[in-house]
């Protein structure tokens, strides 16, 4: 899952509102499965890649927090092919399921600056 | 002549009205007159510190005629430097947390409104006072909390321990209750909201259990 700056303090670490449903009003949070993508293409596909971190949790454990339903939904063409793209359903806004999702991850490539 | 002033850090006294009551009655003009005005930066201080309403822990006994910005002096700095009633650390981190105020708009492509200071005020008194609290029930400072932005105006508090950790939202909306969720990462969680005019120092022992 790529992380943008504006959610990652000094030392690296993510906000907590960092696992969020994006954009605005959608029912899932993008990442990618890292079966069809390797944590750098992920990173790569952001606008600007230098201002993202990549993070990661594993399939099941997301599954295990309060609501949360993955599912593995690809991006085909006229859109920028991805097949990679899957979405975490489930609302963010509970502090359980933030704070869930703050204990599950791991961070795979951290922001360039923040090392 | 003669004044004291007892550190209620170090005491448990309780309030004394004295210096309102007698000493406005004798000098309703004189509000600039450098004791009330020692009093009352003694007693921000002590809302800056614990949060706490003024004139709610600082005892004050006054005899006519003493010198009291002296003797407020001294306690305003002996409060400053005593590190039994302040945290160098959480202190730090409620200032760096202060860039939530000036996040614009929109910061997280949310439409995420602007963070109002009545919320950041809410949630850095509750770390300051409920780190004291914890601080006077075990004698020792937690480690300071991320105090970060979330959605929809409404701030994060996340205090971590080696085993246990604790994310605690204060709404942008007064009237609805912080909520807060712990766990340990397995069986032990809490969850609930919080009355934030109780002690709320259990989370944090829980937190350090």
């Amino acid at each position: 899952m790529r992380v943008h700056k504006s959610f990652l303090d000094s030392e690296g670490d993510l906000f907590p509102t960092a696992f969020r449903n994006q954009p605005k009003g959608s029912i899932g949070m993008s990442v990618d499965w890292s079966e069809y993508a390797e944590p750098i293409d992920t990173k790569n596909r952001a606008n600007k890649p230098d201002e993202n971190a990549v993070i990661k949790f594993t399939a099941g454990n997301a599954r295990n927090i309060p609501n949360q339903i993955v599912e593995h939904k690809p991006v085909s063409p006229p859109e920028i092919p991805n097949q990679a793209h899957s979405e975490v359903i489930g609302d963010k806004k509970d502090v359980e399921v933030r704070e869930r999702f703050m204990q599950i991850y791991e961070m795979e490539i951290p922001l360039i600056n923040s090392i | 002549m003669e004044a004291t002033v007892k550190n209620p850090f170090k005491s448990n006294y309780s309030i004394y009205e004295e210096i309102d009551t007698s000493f406005s009655k004798k000098f309703p003009h004189e509000l600039k007159d450098p004791r009330r005005l020692a009093l009352e930066e003694a007693h921000e201080l002590e809302q800056k510190v614990l949060g706490t309403e003024p004139h709610k822990r600082i005892k004050v006994v006054v005899f006519e005629n003493s010198s009291l910005k002296q003797v407020l002096d001294y306690y305003v700095s002996d409060l400053r430097e005593d590190d039994s009633t302040y945290s160098p650390q959480i202190e730090k981190a409620i200032e760096n947390s202060k860039f939530i105020l000036d996040l614009p708009e929109k910061w997280d492509d949310e439409g995420s409104l602007n963070y109002l200071e009545e919320t950041w005020r809410t949630a850095t008194q509750f770390v300051r006072k409920t780190a004291f609290q914890f601080k006077k029930e075990t004698g020792r400072w937690i480690d300071a909390p991320k105090i970060t932005p979330s959605h929809d105006g409404s701030i994060d508090v996340r205090w971590k321990s080696l085993e246990r950790s604790l994310l605690i939202n204060f709404p942008a909306d007064s009237i609805s209750p912080a909520n807060f969720f712990g766990s340990d990462k397995n069986i032990d969680t809490i969850k609930g909201t919080l009355n934030l005019s109780s002690q709320n120092h259990w989370l944090l022992k829980w937190l350090t259990r």
